[in-house]
């Protein structure tokens, strides 16, 4: 337990670094470093069962508490994770770009804001380190300081910290209804009595609006598409692991651990939530396949995705249960493979419209063959990862006795279909008639940095849906949260 | 590990196409032998040998269906054959390495789906080859191949969202998702239940079941010979191992699935024939005899559907077609790559001889696994129920499949192509027509149901008549029996026209309509926050408030009030 401490504070050090000579390295070495932290604590609690904890009071009754269960340690590893590459593929975008020491800077702050969230073992930590990431994101949205990026930011910032004041209404106003509460496997609230039920709905609502703002649930996802002016590392990062999963993660927090997925069904509040997020799918779908962007498409896939977590978190069956904590994993490595990929487009050879990426696939196969991965994995085809999380979704749904839901989850499939099989079809077998113009040469088709990162997080998507079934993947892990140690569902 | 080596075989040699510098010459020479791994395992291999591969998927399984193996010697058949007439043509240039990569990955989803004891890993190969056999439509790169390219993957796209709807619903009301589980499962469900439908409609695109047949006509033909040869031949069969793994055959009846199968499978059988007797192009008079064959088996299913005992006797006839059809369909589509205006003489003459041989076959005329295959079809029929008329239009769609192959015969003797085989190639092509004159020993010998009556005369007759009716009335009214098709086939809506429409117009509603283009549905708090801050009537207000306060009167009085309540407050307090 002090060693996990200790090694959690020396993490935290090392992200808060500024340091412009050592950068990269120092970069490379705490997000390496990181890893292996998790990595550790990850044996410890799987293989060995043990627990990290570290709490300390903050007055008022307010207790800081940092604990690694099973959940957190699936968000810590999809984050420690994903940032390595990313920290690798932001070092390789940006270079000779001006401000990189702030850019990185804030980068491991929002880093560090991450690991917190998932570490975080009662509503106010969590909260606190929410607010922390919308505030060190703000410098990563409006970076490269134009005027487009200052508006985003601006409409980034209002939305989150009116979702964060929400957020905090609902944390206070539960913590005066029920007193202190940790995170429970099963939610704790159940012991309240009735009288006090409708007060707790309410208290859900507003948790569930505040958090929604960052899980972007119609119609609270403004900011998303606005916010693509980012950086695409720094897209890749917003949507794959930092804001929207911080959203999705606490919502699923929120169902699972404080009100217990089966009180919080039991007051009625799950059907509507199941409501909101299957109309943000059909919607955040539609809307995508109206982008011409590309970047801006992908953005209102995320819309669309994301709720796919917390549709599964909102049915009263193991199967959704599993199929939305996997896919917060899934949805994070193929999301940042599909950014990494338009990074790269635009990057080398300045491509930014869908209409003007046909024939790309000769130029850049590479790039090509792992976006035609990724957007298949998001489409929900087999043998890649979204297909399990659909698959379990779906089971979920049918166990859950809400059948509907698999005819939206294949409606969005059909949608996604119809939004990424033309882009996948116009790079491979269109032809563009035009000379690329290059705007950065490499001896390969982008240079080396850009190219390891998508290539590390495809075949993540790809291994994760091909060894589903193997006990340390994403599924396998999901299972254990779901089930329990060892058993097959 | 032997399944292993089969069916991920054609992965490796893919592997070694994309290799840079002299991967595609080795790649290419290797693809020949992509699928002998599969073939050798369809022919050793007892149905006892089963691969668990634990973690991979969701737990998959690999070993013989419900049907042993005769899928698997069909496609390896099959996807043997085609990979060495591709792998010995002319000489490879760089655009072939997509075809041969694409064309490896197709097959190893064919050979796996065959080869699949559960539904995961099923829909996994299964949607590897839609979706891989995608680029072998699209590879001419023409306007037709991409139209049809489109169409295809509208409708796949479709058929796999039907199937992993239905999947998913039979999945769930079994204990496990291995097929014998699902199967047994399934037959205690009502017949009304969702799972049939969607498993019916998601499995009928891709078998080209009538009302979902559009795209097949259009996507088969425009392919390379080879690659029409497997879909044709082996793909599209892919959609009945996947009725034979999930419907409850043998165990349980289901009539309304069963007659509504039946009469869509003579449906197809009719409207195949008839629409391809309207076409000009070789290739495309094969795709709608693919759907007439294909309505064939369908019928087939639907008898066993329809009553359990019958599928005993079902079974046998709808292996028998599978194998006949995918035989010599697949000599006739490379027989056009084979054919061509370029040859003359004592040769066309032994062409043409060669080509009549599988177009005979899959009409059914005497001495060949065609005739074999509708003797049996005609006596599972005759052991069910409505008999009678069942049996006269299986005659009829016998007359009319005669027509079409007399039709195919003439277009691809007045063919204005070239021919694109080399001598290889051609060789290659007479040895597997040889091998459909082998196959009544063959089905003899796998099928001891179907027996050789070669002295058998009524026998004989019987199969011979409706072929040489069929050939002597395309002799003698082919003018009229077209404009009779002509007029038949404009009355009825151009479905592919319609799927490429709709589409479109989809598209650009959705792209267009008013709730996509401005913000709506969504709050922006920004700029309503911001218009509220800014507003004339919010800045006078706090202007002047903050003047009042400014005054001390006002403030005094504030103060002193403050101050009171603080104490009532506290007095209350304790």
């Amino acid at each position: 337990m002090l060693s996990s401490s200790f090694f959690t504070g020396l993490i935290m050090f090392f992200l808060k670094e500024q340091n412009t000579r050592l950068r990269t390295a120092l970069n490379l070495v705490g997000a390496v470093f990181k890893v292996v932290a998790v990595h550790y604590m990850a044996y410890r609690l799987l293989v060995l069962d043990h627990i990290h904890q570290v709490s300390f009071s903050m007055g008022l009754g307010f207790d800081f508490v940092l604990r690694v269960d099973f959940l957190s340690l699936m968000f810590l590893a999809l984050s420690s994770n994903l940032w390595l590459v990313t920290t690798l593929y932001a070092v390789g975008y940006l270079e000779g770009s001006p401000n990189r020491s702030r850019f990185f800077g804030f980068f491991s702050l929002c880093v560090t804001a991450c690991t917190g969230i998932a570490m975080a073992g009662n509503l106010i930590t969590f909260f606190i380190f929410y607010e922390f990431l919308t505030l060190v994101t703000y410098p990563l949205v409006v970076h490269r300081e134009t005027k487009v990026a200052l508006e985003a930011g601006r409409t980034y910032l209002w939305y989150t910290i009116l979702g964060g004041a929400l957020l905090f209404l609902g944390v206070v106003w539960l913590q005066v209804v029920a007193g202190p509460l940790e995170f429970v496997d099963t939610g704790a609230l159940e012991a309240l009595g009735p009288d006090q039920h409708n007060i707790l709905r309410v208290i859900f609502l507003i948790l569930i609006m505040g958090l929604g703002v960052k899980a972007a649930l119609v119609p609270l996802h403004g900011w998303l598409p606005v916010a693509m002016v980012a950086p695409a590392p720094v897209s890749a990062l917003l949507h794959a692991v930092a804001v929207v999963k911080a959203g999705a993660f606490g919502i699923v927090r929120v169902i699972f651990d404080v009100f217990g997925r089966d009180f919080a069904g039991f007051l009625g509040l799950l059907s509507p939530l199941a409501v909101a997020a299957s109309v943000t799918i059909i919607y955040g779908s539609l809307r995508a396949l109206s982008q011409n962007d590309l970047k801006k498409r992908l953005a209102y896939s995320t819309v669309s995705q994301i709720s796919y977590i917390t549709l599964g978190a909102a049915v009263i069956a193991s199967f959704s249960t599993v199929g939305a904590i996997v896919h917060l994993v899934h949805q994070g490595i193929m999301k940042i493979t599909l950014f990494f990929c338009a990074g790269n487009f635009a990057e080398t050879l300045g491509l930014h419209d869908i209409r003007d990426l046909k024939g790309v696939g000769r130029r850049m196969p590479l790039t090509a063959i792992m976006f035609t991965v990724a957007a298949l994995g998001m489409i929900g085809i087999p043998p890649m990862a979204g297909f399990v999380s659909k698959w379990y979704l779906g089971l979920g749904s049918l166990d859950g006795g809400s059948g509907w839901i698999v005819g939206v989850l294949v409606i969005s499939s059909l949608l996604n279909a119809a939004y990424f099989l033309p882009v996948v079809n116009s790079i491979w077998f269109e032809s563009s008639g035009r000379e690329w113009k290059t705007i950065r040469s490499s001896r390969l088709e982008a240079p080396w940095m850009l190219l390891v990162p998508p290539m590390l997080t495809a075949a993540a998507a790809l291994f994760a849906g091909l060894f589903a079934d193997w006990n340390w993947s994403p599924l396998g892990l999901a299972r254990q949260i779901a089930f329990g140690m060892g058993v097959y569902p | 590990m032997i399944w292993i080596t089969a069916v991920f075989f054609p992965l490796l040699i893919a592997a070694v196409c994309v290799l840079p510098g002299p991967g595609l010459r080795i790649g290419c020479r290797l693809m020949s032998l992509a699928a002998l791994p599969a073939l050798y395992l369809a022919v050793t291999g007892d149905a006892c040998t089963v691969t668990d591969l634990e973690n991979f998927l969701l737990k998959s399984s690999l070993g013989f269906g419900p049907s042993g193996n005769t899928f698997l010697l069909i496609t390896s058949l099959i996807w043997f054959t085609s990979g060495l007439f591709w792998a010995l043509g002319p000489r490879k240039t760089a655009r072939s390495r997509s075809f041969c990569v694409m064309f490896l990955l197709t097959m190893c989803g064919n050979i796996g789906l065959v080869t699949a004891r559960d539904a995961v890993s099923f829909y996994t190969f299964f949607a590897l080859m839609t979706f891989c056999s995608f680029s072998l439509i699209v590879h001419s790169g023409t306007d037709l191949a991409r139209r049809a390219g489109r169409i295809y993957l509208i409708m796949a796209v479709l058929g796999e969202g039907l199937l992993i709807a239905g999947i998913l619903m039979a999945v769930f009301s079994s204990p496990s998702h291995y097929f014998i589980d699902i199967a047994s499962a399934l037959a205690w469900l009502p017949e009304t239940h969702p799972v049939f439908l969607t498993l019916s409609a998601g499995f009928g695109i891709k078998a080209g079941m009538v009302f979902l047949h559009f795209w097949l006509p259009l996507a088969h033909p425009v392919a390379p010979a080879p690659a029409s040869a497997v879909l044709s031949a082996s793909m599209i069969k892919a959609a009945l191992v996947g009725w034979i793994n999930f419907f409850p055959l043998g165990v349980a009846s289901f009539d309304t699935w069963g007659i509504a199968f039946a009469a869509l499978g003579i449906g197809g059988a009719f409207f195949g024939a008839i629409a391809g007797l309207l076409q000009k192009d070789p290739k495309i008079i094969l795709a709608y005899s693919s759907i007439s064959q294909m309505g064939l088996m369908i019928f087939c299913l639907g008898l066993g559907i329809m009553d359990q005992m019958l599928w005993l006797m079902a079974a046998p006839v709808i292996y028998l077609l599978v194998f006949n059809h995918a035989l010599s369909k697949s000599a006739l589509f490379l027989g056009t790559a084979v054919a061509g205006s370029d040859i003359s003489g004592p040769r066309k003459k032994i062409l043409v001889i060669m080509l009549a041989i599988p177009a005979l076959a899959l009409a059914g005329a005497p001495f060949s696994g065609g005739a074999q295959a509708k003797y049996l079809l005609k006596e599972a029929v005759n052991a069910g129920p409505f008999n009678q008329p069942f049996l006269s239009l299986i005659f009829m769609s016998s007359i009319l499949t005669a027509l079409l192959m007399a039709h195919f015969m003439r277009q691809i003797i007045t063919t204005k192509k070239k021919s694109q085989a080399t001598f290889s190639q051609t060789m290659l092509w007479v040895i597997l027509i040889i091998a459909i004159l082998g196959l009544p020993w063959v089905f003899h010998e796998l099928y001891r149901e179907s027996r050789i009556m070669w002295t058998d005369s009524s026998f004989l007759l019987s199969a011979a008549w409706p072929v040489l009716t069929g050939i002597v009335l395309y002799l003698l009214f082919g003018r009229k029996i077209e404009k009779l098709t002509n007029i038949i086939m404009r009355s009825l809506p151009d479905m592919a026209l319609i799927i490429d429409k709709t589409w479109y117009h989809l598209n650009s509603r959705i792209t267009q309509h008013g709730l996509m283009e401005t913000g709506w549905g969504q709050m922006n708090f920004a700029r309503f926050t911001e218009r509220i801050v800014q507003s004339q009537s919010v800045r006078k207000i706090s202007r002047d408030l903050e003047l009042r306060m400014s005054n001390w009167s006002i403030f005094g009085m504030l103060f002193m009030s403050l101050i009171i309540i603080f104490a009532l407050l506290v007095l209350w307090g304790t």
